[in-house]
């Protein structure tokens, strides 16, 4: 095996190495952040002359408040008289001073970027980043009027030195040292926050697709029906299968009897509710990684018949179909407990409101020879409210589609103005909801 | 971003000290400095690149105190080894080989996981490290060399001897 091939697979296999840190890490960086500041990078000496041991920090605190004083309120300007300062007696002049250890840190990134180790070259070019390519010196302890145009000691790239105003309301020369500081935490955590936020969108993204995702479903099939049989017309009457004036006989065959009347008559009679069908489009908006808002569309078909035999004709029957039909529309919250690239697991609650937008009836005489037929609309006021909860499993088939089903349960509020129905005889009740989710 | 990076990053730094305590150490520093500095990366490559060098660069800031490359040529030479066999080096898991890594010494360990891990060419490792690109170059060969003989000790033994 040649180097070069030992060097790509010694890679191959390396690069991507993890380790499990300590649990507790976290918590002390964050102590380390909020508190004392930001850890020392060591610094080997050696002949360029780095810094070791407790001249490293003497010697950074020099070069951060060296730094800050130039375009500070230690004004030089205040004794124009003076000589002004080279950097090296700045850093002499503050080494005691305490040190900004972030600024620290900054300053041994530089140096390591810079790949030098002398103090002032670093401190020049730090300063002259701030102020447009020229160097304020200023007398020891001196630095620039946080208000107001203030005079200082200009020294040029070329050396030459002069006396110039510095305008007020320059961020890096006239801002006192507790303004720039907090500014550029601002920044700092503006910046962090952007980007932390961009991750996030990234990985949220990534992980459920694009930002939507809209899903077909249907409910409740096949899962069975109401059946309830009563051995008289008051159950029938009680869910208004039994029209005021109806009869007991063919239409025609006899007078047509009060509801009252018949009521308690020995006639055969049942009531069967289906369960109702669901099918409806959902679409979720991700509020975060793991919350999602849903809405969207829900139809629901709901059959109820009942029929009762007729008197002195048991082999007739009369009947009545009742279909509903429901548009609603859903609001709800999901939240992911579990996601990998195949599975997402979560629960979803929320609830619906739903019209009746058409309601059918038909009436059926039915007889060995013969049958008679009549239908009306009626029309359903109000609204029915429900809520629901579910539990979801959501399977990744191929990119971006996903099958999922939802068992849960659903409880329909009472409603006087709505006819009955499954929903009425069973206000709660076990859903089932499959579906495919497509993420747009 | 420290649940996104951790583990990488805390990899990083065990490859250059076996030490678990000086490994934790580093990590912490390093992710205190790239917290305060998160303002510095401009764009320029990827995130993580950029995270990887902070974090290279801390556990190179902890060798500098030890002089590592001193303790490199204090190894006592060895005759020519034979090479990785192409079989050991596909069936030995990262874990395995990061192992046998941490038996070299500091220095020839620095070097070969900055050239062959993460990528730094020799001028560069010797701007790093404030040495002279042969030396960068000879310690570089004498770890590949070293490394491919505690690889084959520990594929065909079992064990580092």
């Amino acid at each position: 095996m040649t180097g070069k091939n030992f060097d790509n697979k010694i890679r191959g296999k390396l690069y991507e190495y993890r380790e499990q840190p300590p649990a507790d890490m976290f918590s002390r960086i964050e102590k380390s952040l909020g508190g004392a500041g930001a850890p020392v990078l060591s610094a080997k000496g050696g002949s360029r002359g780095r810094l070791n041991g407790f001249f490293r920090y003497a010697a950074a605190a020099a070069i951060v408040t060296a730094g800050i004083l130039f375009s500070l309120r230690y004004a030089g300007l205040r004794d124009p008289g003076k000589s002004p300062a080279t950097a090296e007696q700045i850093i002499n002049n503050v080494r005691t001073d305490k040190v900004d250890a972030g600024e620290l840190i900054l300053l041994e990134e530089e140096r390591i970027a810079s790949r030098t180790s002398n103090l002032a070259d670093i401190i020049r070019e730090v300063i002259s980043e701030d102020l447009g390519g020229n160097t304020v010196l200023s007398p020891s302890g001196a630095g620039i009027a946080a208000t107001g145009a203030e005079k200082a000691v200009i020294e040029s790239n070329t050396g030459t030195r002069q006396e110039t105003l510095v305008p007020a309301g320059n961020s890096s020369s006239g801002a006192p040292r507790e303004k720039r500081k907090l500014d550029r935490s601002r920044e700092i955590e503006d910046y962090w926050a952007t980007f932390y936020r961009t991750i996030a969108q990234e990985e949220s993204r990534g992980r459920k697709g694009k930002k939507l995702a809209a899903s077909l479903y249907g409910g409740n099939f096949g899962t069975g029906t109401g059946n309830v049989t009563y051995d008289n017309l008051a159950v029938l009457s009680a869910n208004g299968m039994l029209k005021q004036d109806v009869s007991l006989t063919l239409p025609g065959n006899g007078p047509k009897m009060s509801r009252s009347a018949i009521i308690g008559k020995d006639i055969e009679a049942n009531l069967r509710h289906r369960m109702p069908i669901s099918v409806g489009i959902s679409v979720g908006y991700p509020l975060s990684d793991r919350v999602s808002l849903l809405s969207g569309i829900n139809y629901s078909y709901l059959y109820s018949s009942g029929s009762h035999t007729l008197e002195n004709a048991p082999n007739s029957r009369r009947k009545v179909i009742r279909e509903q039909h429901y548009l609603g529309i859903p609001l709800g919250v999901s939240y992911s407990f579990y996601s990998n690239r195949v599975l997402n697991l979560y629960v979803r609650g929320g609830g619906m409101i739903e019209k009746a937008v058409n309601v059918r009836e038909r009436e059926i005489y039915e007889t060995p020879n013969s049958g008679t037929e009549s239908s009306e609309t009626i029309r359903v006021k109000g609204f029915q409210p429900s809520i629901d909860a579910s539990l979801g499993a959501n399977i990744s088939i191929v990119k971006g589609v996903g099958l999922y089903v939802e068992p849960g349960v659903a409880y329909y509020f009472e409603n006087t103005t709505q006819k009955t129905s499954y929903r009425t005889d069973n206000p709660t009740n076990f859903t089932v909801r499959v579906g495919v989710r497509f993420n747009l | 971003m420290y649940e996104r990076y951790g583990s990488t990053m805390y990899g990083v730094v065990r490859r250059y000290v076996r030490d678990a305590a000086t490994a934790e150490d580093l990590l912490h520093d390093g992710f205190v400095t790239l917290f305060t500095h998160i303002d510095e990366y401009r764009g320029a490559g990827s995130f993580e690149g950029w995270c990887r060098r902070i974090f290279v660069n801390t556990a190179l800031s902890h060798f500098r105190k030890k002089s590592p490359l001193n303790s490199a040529d204090d190894v006592e030479a060895f005759t020519a080894s034979r090479s990785v066999e192409p079989v050991a080096l596909e069936e030995m898991s990262a874990k395995e080989i990061k192992k046998c890594i941490d038996e070299l010494p500091d220095g020839y360990k620095t070097i070969f996981n900055l050239h062959a891990v993460e990528g730094y060419p020799y001028p560069e490792i010797a701007d790093i490290l404030n040495i002279s690109e042969a030396t960068v170059r000879s310690q570089y060969l004498r770890a590949r060399k070293k490394l491919a003989e505690i690889m084959n000790l520990v594929y065909h033994e079992g064990d580092f001897g």
